[in-house]
């Protein structure tokens, strides 16, 4: 089960999340000095609200608000759920 | 979906629409107006893209996809080479030059995906980098959106000025002209001079470009239509203040004015219609009412003689110049006067036609100057002895050559206005 969500163009992300044995983050960004912890941030909340804790998730953001870094990863959340 | 989502998937349609195009090409570049807001489709991201059109004609691409979607209007131009590099220098280059550079996206995408900027780039408003204030919110989108009004605006003011200049001078320097007004001399027009008329292009200039700002708003309507014409009336109060009362353009004013409007209506939004189809709608609902019924002597020659005038070439869409546009392939004054003379054979003249007094003289001139060789200068210069002679002029007929000049300047700068469906022209 994998879904994607967003794209590479800047002010976004592509954000690649599938199912695995532990929750595993990985973010690589152009704005990743200032704002690492803050995009882990956005992205472990949305996570646990989720309830989903055994995923792997890649971000790879282009200076993405975290509103977006948010949206699209609920999009990819709700695409790896119907990637059956 | 609220607005924030319909963007975000708009931007995510594009992305898939590139990768799709990336099977057959080797180089895809986009161009989308970087607009912060909710509002991604507002007029000023339509103008952008609209000024950086050229870059279809430099890029020399093999095609191009011009579309929209909620993250705004954006074109693809599509490459079946992968010169990506070269191009990428080339794009930061425009955006580091152009006065409007900084507010488009211009990206270089690859089969191995986009190539990055090597600088970041600056903040509008305060010179950090602009990752770092968008990711604080530091500035509000209206404050940046003023900025980006603000200088878009200014270029196309400029822009504006300069092509109307010009395409009014290009008529105007035109020499000899058959008894029109030229640098050396008044013609038929005792009354009129060189300096008068560019006093009267003066004067009217500005107005003329308050048309087109004032067709950008994106409601047509009744009130739009009214704010047209009491801009138009002011043109002229502003050219009878300049010239002492005598009418030197108020036949332009009421022409370039509809086809400056329908210009601003095709630029500014995803408009369906070419410039001629968007110019016979607001010549048509500018003059619904009208019943020529005045003592005004284009009414009189309508009611006597059904001669439309020139107002009729507006109603219908300037079938004449959809024609005459295609001679103009270059602005020399060979190329010019041939399409003068174009329109003096072909168009309804009332100007000719009330100095003409009669209409059998009015359609032997027109037979004459079907006859006229252009490459014999003796024959051009009797036929312009005749017309002064006879008293003759072709007001109707100069100012389609304006028109038409300004038509080629403003298609030269960016979207091709002339075909329908906005698809920019290779």
């Amino acid at each position: 089960m994998k879904g994607i969500a967003g794209s590479k163009e800047s002010n976004d992300c592509l954000i690649t999340i599938e199912s695995s044995v532990k929750r595993k983050i990985e973010i690589n960004s152009i704005v990743g000095v200032f704002f690492y912890d803050q995009i882990l941030k956005v992205v472990e909340d949305t996570l646990d609200e989720q309830g989903l804790h055994n995923v792997k998730v890649i971000v790879e953001d282009k200076g993405a608000l975290d509103y977006t870094i948010k949206s699209r990863l609920l999009t990819a959340i709700e695409r790896m759920r119907e990637d059956v | 979906m609220n607005q924030s989502e319909k963007i975000l998937l708009g931007r995510e349609e594009r992305a898939l629409l590139i990768k799709k195009y990336l099977n057959d090409y080797k180089t895809v570049v986009s161009l989308k107006a970087n607009m912060p807001g909710n509002d991604k489709n507002s007029y000023l991201s339509y103008l952008l893209i609209n000024a950086f059109s050229f870059l279809i004609s430099k890029f020399k691409c093999e095609e191009y996809s011009y579309n929209y979607n909620n993250d705004g209007p954006f074109v693809l131009f599509l490459f079946k080479e992968d010169i990506s590099k070269d191009i990428k220098l080339k794009c930061i280059e425009i955006e580091e030059t152009h006065s409007l550079g900084r507010f488009v996206d211009i990206d270089v995408y690859n089969t191995q995906g986009s190539s990055a900027r090597n600088k970041k780039r600056k903040c509008l408003i305060c010179n950090d980098i602009a990752f770092n204030c968008m990711k604080i919110n530091k500035h509000s989108s209206h404050e940046i959106i003023d900025i980006i009004e603000k200088e878009t605006k200014d270029y196309y003011y400029h822009k504006l000025d300069e092509m109307i200049d010009e395409s009014i001078l290009a008529e105007l320097n035109l020499d000899p002209k058959f008894g029109l007004v030229t640098p050396n001399s008044s013609g038929s027009h005792p009354d009129m001079n060189y300096d008068l008329m560019i006093k009267a292009k003066n004067a009217i200039k500005p107005k003329i470009i308050g048309l087109f700002f004032k067709s950008l708003e994106r409601n047509y309507n009744k009130s739009l239509l009214e704010s047209l014409k009491n801009i138009g009336k002011s043109a002229e109060t502003d050219m009878f203040k300049a010239t002492g009362g005598i009418n030197c353009y108020k036949g332009l004013i009421f022409n370039l004015g509809i086809v400056i409007s329908a210009y601003a209506i095709k630029i500014s939004r995803y408009s369906y219609d070419n410039i001629f189809t968007i110019s016979k709608n607001i010549a048509q609902d500018l003059v619904k009412d009208y019943n020529f019924d005045s003592q005004s002597f284009g009414d009189m020659a309508y009611r006597k003689f059904g001669i439309f005038g020139i107002r009729g070439e507006a109603l219908s869409g300037f079938k004449n110049v959809q024609n005459g546009i295609n001679l103009l392939r270059n602005f020399n004054s060979k190329t010019l006067l041939e399409l003068l003379v174009y329109y003096i054979i072909h168009i309804e003249d009332t100007t000719l036609l009330k100095r003409a007094k009669d209409i059998n003289l009015y359609n032997s001139v027109k037979k004459m100057f079907s006859k006229l060789d252009l490459n014999s200068n003796e024959q051009i210069n009797l036929l312009n002895d005749f017309c002064i002679g006879n008293n003759l002029s072709f007001g109707g007929s100069a100012d389609l050559l304006v028109v038409s000049v300004f038509l080629k300047k403003i298609d030269n700068l960016g979207i091709n206005i002339f075909i329908d469906n906005n698809i920019p022209k290779i």
